[in-house]
């Protein structure tokens, strides 16, 4: 009888559901790169406010920043950077909309998740057209 | 009183919304003012109402990001002790971002 009865959770409890369970969904794609940009953006930051830092500091510790900024590197960070910040704000508009009790139905929460995806290549891609068309170039 | 994870959810939710628009300003101004002198820059951040979005960046962003990163710790690190330090750093870093930024902007409205 006592083992037909619910055990109570020990250290050994199965954890969570893991990533490798789950039959794949452009659903469950864009909630797993949600947490990964996530961090992304969380190190971008460090990036950006270096930068503003540098401005209170001195003539020289902001030429040093921009100019790493400027560079390939930099640029290619600022690349990473502008694409996983663009996805996570396109995905948590998203999801703001299902905290409202909208957009759940399944084929409609899949075109949008790939909209996201879309949508972030795009806007990275228009962010880069513009700043190199405004400023011609690093 | 509501949960530490309810309070979470409506935290996170909170500064998402305040981001959305604020991030869409900050991508637009960095834009315009790529390739800005430092001087130039200086006038931009010391402009009272830049500042003070500049400022609200700096405690929005802070607190969603150690949020969202204290979940990731939570769902994906087990071991107790490495739980508990995870935790920590996440909350010194988000401490020392939200400092330096909000930091910097005063900084910049009194010299510029």
């Amino acid at each position: 009888m006592s083992d037909t009865l619910p055990q109570r959770a020990g250290p050994n409890a199965p954890l969570s559901p893991h990533l490798q369970v789950w039959r794949f969904t452009v659903t469950m794609a864009a909630s797993i790169t949600q947490r990964i940009f996530g961090v992304g953006n969380a190190i971008g930051l460090l990036l950006f406010t270096v930068w503003v830092a540098s401005a209170a500091i001195s003539d020289a510790a902001f030429a040093a920043v921009s100019g790493f900024l400027a560079s390939p590197f930099g640029l290619f960070l600022l690349f990473g950077f502008t694409l996983s910040f663009s996805f996570h704000m396109l995905n948590g508009i998203r999801y703001l909309f299902w905290d409202a009790g909208r957009g759940f139905d399944k084929e409609f929460a899949s075109t949008t998740a790939w909209a996201a995806y879309v949508g972030a290549v795009v806007m990275t891609g228009l962010i880069f057209f513009v700043g190199f068309s405004l400023h011609g170039g690093a | 009183m509501a949960s530490s994870s309810t309070k979470h959810f409506i935290r996170q939710r909170t500064t998402a919304m305040i981001q959305v628009p604020l991030s869409i300003w900050l991508i637009v101004s960095i834009l315009s003012h790529a390739g800005d002198t430092r001087t130039e820059m200086l006038t931009f951040v010391s402009t009272w109402y830049n500042a003070a979005l500049l400022v609200l960046f700096f405690l929005s962003v802070p607190l969603h990001m150690s949020i969202g990163i204290g979940e990731v710790i939570d769902d994906y690190l087990h071991g107790k002790g490495l739980k508990s330090l995870s935790h920590m750093l996440n909350s010194v870093y988000a401490l020392v971002i939200g400092t330096v930024g909000i930091v910097s902007v005063i900084a910049v409205t009194l010299i510029a």
